[in-house]
């Protein structure tokens, strides 16, 4: 019985110990600044049952991704521009509104910052 | 020679689809993708050319990767994702017509991004199969083709699985710059 107890006590040691060593490790995720973060969120959110494709989208024949899921993307890619340092005049000026142009701007900022991270990590070693 | 006028006559009546544009695939899910990748031409008779990755056999893309960890795959042409990509593929086959299908390395000259075969074709599809990471235990449901909407293949753009999990393709188009995403969750 003993045994078992000190077994259970030593394990989750083991196992705390190996917790914060992760916690002092920098990783891309925890690099990553909360913007980027909602931006992923946003895409994986494409796959929640609510904002799947719905009959009527599956039906139209076209490979666009349909107004309503493009919406789902717009909050989170403004948000990202706008952390940039682009101001909000500047995004519609650019934009117009358009909500694909506001994703792909997104998307460049996107994968702008994770090569940056990437080579910050990369300089860390 | 068959194949000069091959190559001659796409150039002739090709509208433009151009492959102006990258694919990138998040694999979201707790499972590998295992497949192939390929772009078409769907205003061309059949469809052709078709370009296809070939090696390595199957891409394989391990659960949990997306632009989310950096991981994700991005093609952004057939020659530049050999150096760029996570996951190169050094040979595709471009198949130009039912008696022409040849297979060509990454830095083939006939699939330059200026070339007529990168602006006649666009990434259409993927055929896959998802796995238990690192088994041969496919996940039930889960795989098959994956196509955009087109008149060539009877295939769908999106499936959900009995267990949740789904698959879809879609482009993102700004201009002439079209992104390509397929997303498995």
């Amino acid at each position: 019985m003993k045994k078992h107890f000190l077994l259970a006590a030593f394990a989750t040691l083991t196992l705390i110990s190996c917790n914060n060593e992760g916690n002092a490790v920098n990783t891309m995720e925890s690099m990553k600044t909360p913007q980027m973060e909602n931006f992923d969120k946003a895409f994986k959110s494409l796959g929640d049952p609510q904002n799947r494709p719905t009959e009527e989208e599956k039906k139209r024949n076209t490979s666009e991704l349909s107004d309503r899921r493009k919406a789902l993307l717009v909050p989170a890619s403004k948000e990202l521009i706008l952390s940039s340092g682009v101001t909000e005049a500047e995004l519609m000026r650019k934009t117009g509104g358009d909500m694909s142009q506001i994703i792909v701007w997104a998307t460049q900022i996107y994968m702008k910052k994770s090569d940056e991270i990437r080579k910050n990590l990369k300089s860390e070693k | 020679m068959k194949k000069v006028l091959a190559i001659l006559s796409l150039a002739a009546c090709s509208l433009g689809y151009a492959q102006k544009g990258p694919l990138i695939l998040n694999n979201y899910s707790v499972y590998e993708f295992r497949g192939v990748i390929f772009a078409s031409n769907e205003l061309g008779t059949n469809c052709y050319p078709y370009i296809t990755s070939q090696g390595p056999d199957e891409i394989i893309i391990p659960a949990d990767s997306h632009m989310g960890n950096g991981k994700a795959l991005i093609y952004d042409n057939y020659r530049d994702q050999f150096t760029n990509s996570l996951y190169p593929t050094g040979i595709w086959r471009v198949t130009l017509s039912n008696t022409s299908s040849t297979q060509s390395p990454w830095n083939a000259p006939s699939l330059l991004p200026t070339g007529v075969i990168s602006a006649n074709t666009r990434w259409s599809g993927t055929k896959f199969g998802m796995f238990h990471p690192g088994t041969n235990d496919g996940v039930w449901g889960f795989g098959g083709p994956l196509v955009l909407p087109n008149s060539c293949y009877d295939a769908p753009s999106n499936i959900t699985t009995p267990d949740g999990n789904s698959a879809e393709i879609f482009t993102i188009t700004v201009d002439k710059v079209t992104t390509t995403y397929i997303q498995l969750y």
